[in-house]
């Protein structure tokens, strides 16, 4: 009897995407919530330098706004 | 010529009912002018934001003709006209829009207005939007510029009135106003002193707040919020120095933490009361400038445009060098006011605190 034997590769579990740091929000879900373009800079300029990312934020080139969000 | 950033417009949620609703407490938190008339222009609502910038007491403004008394520059078909053409408009819903320059003797105002109707009532709104302020317009007849506050009460100085070069009546009080009114809750209500001061601060903070904005927007043309944080610290801190409360400095290097901290040098709150700690009640009477925190919560909040709040964690009444004050968003509160609860004071242990407190990221949408 001809067996013809089937290779089936194993349905494992999607990887989890790798992230930086430990983040707890998705980036797309900070760059939406975080203001976008005030002086001039947009929200992935601003993504950088977030907190969790291990960065302290710069008062000088932040503006109010967007630095206390970090609070 | 200063721009004013679109961060700045009225939001489109405003109606006449929601403005009819608020408070007047509430209407002078906007960082907007709002006026109310009748349907003949006597002005019966006028908030903080344009008593601020048309440099005008509301209690001199209330009760007169808008067109007429207090802005004869508005007494044209563009602006009058339109307002009398809305008063006869049989579409109550309707919204009317239109741009236009308040002229003063001390310069003049590119606004925007909005015309609202309270529903079934005789009463209607302007909602008023600086755009940009300029030079007075050296065309303009005298006799139609906006009435001066000198005008509008004259030989206030023999009537024991002062006010500021922004025709603000203020009161010289001795820094030992807030030691008799820390006595007085002390004898009638020792426990709610810190939530007392605090309340008071947030209020007086929220006036604040509108007068930097008005300051701001006459000298850069842009909003606070889009300043530079540390220029805003400087202005904030400008603020409070001069008016006497002590020299507060800005502490960045714990924000990534979630944390603003602001220390206070020669707080006259905690100078005022020093003299008061008493042996039976040591823990009521160590921190003293509650109503700085609260100050400063309301200003930052309003810039932030979310929820803040700052507590006291050391204070100079109770032996400190300096007072600090610990600014965090509303949702980590419970983690500071626990550890002084408890008792515990300082700055570290403050910080040892909410470091157990997760970070609300989320709260930041």
């Amino acid at each position: 009897m001809n067996v013809t034997r089937v290779k089936v590769a194993p349905i494992l579990p999607p990887k989890p995407r790798r992230v930086r740091g430990t983040f707890i929000v998705e980036p797309e879900k900070a760059a939406r919530s975080i203001p976008i373009n005030w002086a001039g800079r947009t929200a992935e300029d601003v993504l950088g330098n977030l907190p969790w990312e291990g960065a302290a934020p710069d008062p000088e080139m932040l503006d109010a706004a967007t630095f206390l969000s970090f609070l | 010529m200063l721009e004013i950033p679109e961060s700045s417009v009225i939001p489109s949620s405003f109606n006449a009912s929601t403005i009819d609703e608020r408070s007047d407490a509430e209407l002078d938190a906007l960082p907007f002018g709002v006026i109310s008339l009748d349907e003949e222009g006597i002005i019966l609502r006028y908030n903080l934001y344009e008593s601020r910038l048309a440099r005008l007491d509301r209690n001199q403004v209330l009760g007169r003709n808008f067109f007429t008394d207090i802005a004869p520059c508005t007494s044209t078909q563009e602006f009058e006209g339109r307002f009398r053409a809305f008063v006869n408009e049989a579409d109550p819903q309707k919204r009317v829009r239109f741009d236009y320059i308040f002229d003063f003797k001390f310069g003049a105002q590119e606004v925007s207005v909005e015309l609202l109707r309270v529903p079934a009532a005789a009463r209607f709104y302007l909602l008023i939007n600086r755009q940009r302020v300029t030079a007075p317009r050296p065309d303009f007849p005298a006799e139609k510029l906006a009435a001066l506050q000198r005008n509008l009460a004259p030989n206030e100085d023999r009537e024991g009135v002062l006010r500021d070069e922004l025709e603000r009546r203020f009161i010289d009080a001795p820094a030992a106003l807030f030691s008799a009114l820390r006595t007085t809750c002390e004898r009638l209500a020792p426990e709610a002193w810190q939530l007392f001061s605090t309340e008071w601060g947030v209020q007086w903070g929220r006036r604040t707040a509108v007068d930097l904005e008005a300051s701001v927007l006459e000298q850069t043309g842009r909003s606070l919020r889009e300043l530079p944080m540390a220029e805003v610290a400087t202005r904030v801190a400008t603020y409070y120095g001069e008016r006497g409360f002590g020299l507060a400095s800005f502490d960045f290097s714990s924000t990534a933490e979630g944390i603003l901290r602001v220390d206070v040098a020669r707080s006259a709150l905690a100078e005022a009361v020093p003299k008061l700690r008493s042996v039976e009640s040591p823990q009521r009477t160590d921190l003293a400038c509650h109503l700085l925190a609260g100050s400063f919560s309301a200003v930052l909040s309003s810039i932030a445009g979310r929820r803040l709040v700052a507590r006291e964690v050391e204070c100079a009444a109770a032996g400190s060098a300096m007072c600090t004050i610990v600014v965090i968003s509303y949702e980590r509160r419970a983690a500071v006011d626990a550890v002084l609860h408890a008792g515990e004071r300082g700055f570290d242990n403050i910080r040892l605190a909410l470091r157990r407190a997760p970070r609300m990221v989320e709260s930041r949408q």
